[in-house]
């Protein structure tokens, strides 16, 4: 377990590092609280640069080498970056959740558009998905080879959110709305199946270049 | 007793064609291994495979007693890694990063990295990106010291240091053999490295290991020669690991001197050769020179 926690503070260093990356996203989304599909645009993309940035940035400055040179197992590696987007995507849900409340005190806002309990349920529903598609390609492949695998997901995901709105604009907003607190341990379930997934895929992985 | 045993290791890269084939490889404990190849030739992925990064496909690798795959943790927590590229953030500063690092060792020792910071005047608010080449390499030891590793494997460490910068590397590997006992083994391409401080040596050729042993014994065994032409025959040639023709005469290295003087006497010059000698000589003749 100490070396999961060394693991995560680790990857906490590589955030501080690749904050301006995601500063101004993360902005973006907290003044973008003032309508559930605007919210779910940035939260996404900020959901986007925490999952993929790091392992890229790992990648890139050959931080996986020194991950692969301490005295730590795989599989707590990969515990400290399911643990990590857990934590984002509670913290991104929450900060949406209190800017949103606060948006909807002080300005009048149409129902519709209004950021909901159910919204949060659901945006937090929707991050455990994505990452648990993107997180094992990312640990098995790599950021290089993953990308167009990652790239393809999230652009398949926008496909399938702009073709509902073109049929009905209000579903994305009302299916949203009408979720629950179920989503939260139906989120955790994804995110639990996807790491099962990602402990032997990781194991295999061999860093060859 | 051996800090590392290898046993009919094989690792094949389809992509590239190229095979790490080394039946049986050892290093000594408490001594200053070279590892020493062309570019190409293998070395970073035998250290690669010893670090538990890459997998082998038939064989073992012993460190320290254990299994290099198998108890992987408990290997790395012995050794000291000074990779090529260390992959260290490069955005933070050198106290961040040793924070970063201290925690994963037990017997991480505090005095100990304050003590080679001093010796290599690194300062810890700087920034790693901020350093030279040099200066990032000997905070790359520092941080493979500080916890007593038993072995040290660097791959590279003097690639791309000036010369004193390689001096005081050497220096310091020297001094941790003294003073600690760690076992060092570190691929290079720079031979005269090898001549200042290696004890045994271990050449790496096409991902095969074309000769291994003390370095001072290789040396002692093998001989360069320089003659006239008209001494070249048939007979004392394939006595010659190697041989370069000139217009001005021959020079050639081989592994039976007293047998080349018994043929060629005193008409022929005889030095003791380098380990650069030895590496170019016994490559060229893999490669039909």
């Amino acid at each position: 377990m100490e070396n999961v926690k060394n693991l995560v503070r680790m990857e906490g260093y590589k955030l501080l590092c690749i904050r301006r990356a995601l500063l101004g996203y993360l902005v973006l989304m907290v003044f973008s609280a003032f309508a559930m599909q605007s919210a779910v645009f940035f939260f996404f993309i900020l959901l986007y640069l925490l999952t993929y940035t790091p392992i890229a940035y790992d990648e890139r400055s050959k931080g996986d080498y020194h991950i692969g040179v301490l005295p730590v197992e795989r599989v707590q590696v990969v515990q400290a970056k399911y643990l990590v987007s857990l934590v984002e995507l509670v913290l991104l849900s929450l900060l949406i959740g209190v800017s949103g409340s606060l948006v909807n005190r002080l300005c009048e806002i149409p129902e519709a558009y209004r950021i909901s309990f159910g919204g949060i349920m659901s945006l937090f529903f929707g991050g455990a998905m994505f990452v648990g598609v993107v997180m094992p390609c990312l640990l098995w492949l790599g950021s290089i080879k993953a990308r167009y695998l990652v790239m393809a997901v999230y652009l398949l995901m926008f496909a399938a959110m702009g073709a509902v709105s073109y049929f009905d604009n209000q579903w994305i907003t009302r299916t949203a709305h009408a979720g629950g607190v179920w989503l939260i341990p139906s989120g955790l379930a994804i995110l639990l199946f996807s790491y099962a997934v990602a402990v032997p895929l990781y194991r295999r992985r061999q860093f060859t270049n | 007793m051996n800090v590392i045993e290898i046993n009919g290791l094989k690792k094949r890269f389809e992509k590239g064609q190229f095979c790490l084939d080394l039946p049986e490889m050892q290093v000594q404990e408490g001594y200053i291994t070279g590892f020493i190849g062309e570019n190409g030739a293998g070395k970073t992925t035998t250290l690669k495979l010893m670090m538990d990064m890459l997998y082998p496909d038939e064989g073992t690798i012993q460190i320290l007693g254990m299994d290099a795959h198998l108890q992987g943790p408990q290997v790395r927590a012995q050794i000291g890694y000074v990779g090529s590229t260390p992959g260290y953030l490069e955005h933070a500063t050198l106290e961040t990063l040793k924070r970063m690092h201290a925690p994963f060792y037990k017997d991480w020792d505090e005095n100990l990295y304050r003590k080679f910071c001093d010796r290599f005047s690194l300062d810890g608010k700087k920034k790693y990106k901020d350093l030279s080449t040099g200066k990032q390499k000997q905070f790359s030891l520092c941080i493979a010291l500080s916890h007593h590793p038993k072995l040290l494997l660097m791959d590279e460490p003097t690639a791309n240091l000036d010369p004193l910068a390689r001096q005081e590397m050497l220096d310091i590997l020297a001094d941790e053999l003294q003073n600690e006992g760690v076992s060092v083994f570190f691929s290079t391409h720079i031979t005269s490295d090898l001549d200042k401080i290696a004890d045994y040596v271990q050449f790496l050729h096409g991902g095969r290991l074309l000769l291994a042993g003390e370095k001072d014994r290789i040396c002692e065994e093998n001989r360069v020669v320089k003659g006239p032409l008209h001494l070249l025959t048939p007979e004392t040639e394939s006595l010659f690991v190697n041989l370069r023709r000139s217009e001005f005469g021959f020079t050639g290295l081989t592994g039976c001197p007293d047998e080349v003087f018994g043929l060629l006497g005193d008409e022929a010059v005889y030095e003791k050769p380098t380990v650069e000698d030895i590496f170019l000589g016994y490559t060229q003749a893999e490669r039909g020179y």
